[in-house]
């Protein structure tokens, strides 16, 4: 008789227990004003220190369109390589001067030959030269257990392991620091563990805007 | 519209196109329109208050422009520009006008606080309802700014401007009746303050010294100031005459705007100048203009 009906078999109710065991994180993000914040990123570590990246992160991509980034707001693992396609039909000169990434695309149309690979933990900014009211945020997380919230402020970190662990919450308009958000939260005791951040947030101020037509004397 | 007025707008959109055409089909393209009322308190630019007559206008005004980036630092913007006013008491000051415009921005760095500076130059001509305005005129800038914070961009810079009258008819035998032909050197600087994502303020101040026009009534003083005198039929007063004299204009401006969303805002501004002339021939005019803008 073969075993390997038996063998599959029980590999199959492993997994199926393992997966009956994890965990996951309920993130709710509002403002002071109990407005709910989209795009922002929730960010779990396991307090053992225990949590690793991929492998081989999968690759991203940010794009042009409309001379605006899109997405607006990226979150990936450190390591990953991102491409950032131009779809516009103008030349755009992107560029970040953050700690975690330093970079420049001269200007260009259509996809650059090489990604960027984003190597190193923390917020990168992103500009264009050209139009200076392009504005994108990467997220670059030492760990692979995250979430961005949608439009009303939700986000789920699912498949954790059931131990101890730390979540913390950063916005592009966060007030304060990341750091400050930080809560430990057991998945050992309950599986389903719902957070709820009330941030202290700054005021967003766009630069792209109609001529405010201004009237010129006469002599 | 008369024939030289019909031939220095060809003369404009030829020069425009030449510029335009020099540009790849990859440029930005923008197009601007505005359309508000404009009120200004001394539009005789007259010292006596028995001189002076304000009005209302109707103002509308349109822009084609194209920016091409010749690298990531710097680009060249090329600029069709039709303008207008209808006054509601003096319609000899309703004008329609047309210009060309080419600007090069340098930005000085990598970022959006770095620094830029910007050379600009236009043409145009305004055609009014009484010959005696009508003429050329061509601006010149050089403008050095940066954006000091998320919010907040400040910039200066020197101006040049000429107006070529096209009328010459002198009343005075031996004193030019080119009363429009006008000449200034200036400086300004000006702060924008965007306090959210709708509500923008500025502030604007500058000087300007050279050639001024002023309609008022015969005097000795006048006379004496001016180097140019010609009749000014625009307030349909015969007591007024029209006088170009040199003198100094300080202006201070202030806007507010509100963004109503990304491509549309309504802008209230308002400009006082006051201008110091010989014989002490000083006059304010107080300038306020609403409009709503549109870019498309």
């Amino acid at each position: 008789m073969s075993l390997r009906p038996i063998v599959a078999a029980l590999a199959c109710a492993l997994a199926i227990s393992a997966h009956a065991q994890q965990a996951e994180v309920l993130a709710t993000v509002k403002d002071r004003s109990g407005k709910p914040l989209a795009d922002a990123v929730v960010v779990a570590v396991p307090t053992d220190g225990s949590a690793r990246s991929p492998a081989r992160p999968r690759d991203a991509a940010i794009f042009q369109v409309d001379k605006e980034f899109t997405p607006r707001v990226s979150v990936v693992v450190t390591g990953t390589a991102i491409s950032f396609p131009n779809n516009d039909s103008v030349r755009h000169h992107v560029y970040s001067f953050s700690t975690a990434k330093k970079f420049e695309l001269p200007l260009y149309q259509g996809v650059p030959a090489s990604p960027v690979v984003f190597d190193k933990a923390g917020v990168v900014i992103l500009g264009c030269n050209i139009h200076d009211w392009m504005v994108a945020y990467v997220y670059v997380s030492e760990s692979p257990h995250f979430a961005r919230t949608d439009a009303e402020g939700k986000a789920t970190i699912a498949d954790l392991a059931p131990k101890a662990w730390t979540v913390r919450v950063w916005h592009p308009q966060l007030e304060g620091t990341e750091e400050q958000t930080t809560r430990a939260i057991d998945l050992g005791r309950q599986r389903r563990v719902e957070v709820a951040w009330s941030l202290d947030t700054k005021p967003e101020v766009r630069v792209r805007r109609a001529p405010s037509s201004r009237h010129s004397g006469s002599y | 519209m008369p024939m030289h007025a019909s031939r220095n707008a060809r003369a404009v959109l030829f020069l425009w196109a030449g510029l335009g055409a020099a540009l790849p089909v990859r440029a930005d393209v923008v197009v601007d329109v505005a359309a508000g009322f404009v009120h200004n308190t001394n539009l005789t630019r007259a010292a006596g208050v028995q001189d002076r007559r304000p009005d209302t206008a109707l103002s509308a005004a349109g822009t084609f422009a194209r920016y091409e980036a010749l690298s990531g630092y710097d680009g060249v913007t090329v600029a069709l520009d039709l303008r207008g006013e209808v006054y509601d008491r003096y319609s000899g000051l309703d004008f329609a006008g047309i210009g060309a415009s080419a600007s090069y921005r340098r930005k000085l760095g990598l970022g959006v606080t770095a620094p830029y500076v910007l050379v600009a130059a236009a043409i145009g001509y305004d055609d009014y309802r009484v010959d005696v305005r009508d003429g050329h005129r061509v601006d010149a800038r050089v403008e050095l700014g940066r954006r000091a914070s998320a919010s907040t961009d400040v910039a200066a810079g020197l101006t040049y401007d000429r107006r070529h009258a096209r009328s010459d008819v002198p009343i005075v035998p031996g004193i030019s009746g080119a009363i429009f032909d006008l000449r200034g050197y200036g400086a300004f600087a000006r702060v924008d303050h965007a306090l959210d994502a709708q509500w923008l303020f500025g502030a604007r101040v500058g000087v300007r010294r050279g050639d001024v026009e002023s309609t008022a009534q015969r005097s000795r003083a006048i006379f004496e100031a001016s180097d140019a005198i010609a009749e000014d039929p625009a307030f349909r007063d015969p007591s007024l005459f029209g006088y170009r004299l040199p003198g100094t204009t300080v202006s201070l401006g202030g806007t507010i705007s509100y963004a109503i969303d990304d491509s549309s805002a309504l802008t209230f501004s308002y400009l006082d100048e006051r201008t110091r002339a010989a014989q002490g021939l000083d006059y304010r005019s107080s300038i306020a203009n609403l409009s709503f803008a549109h870019r498309f």
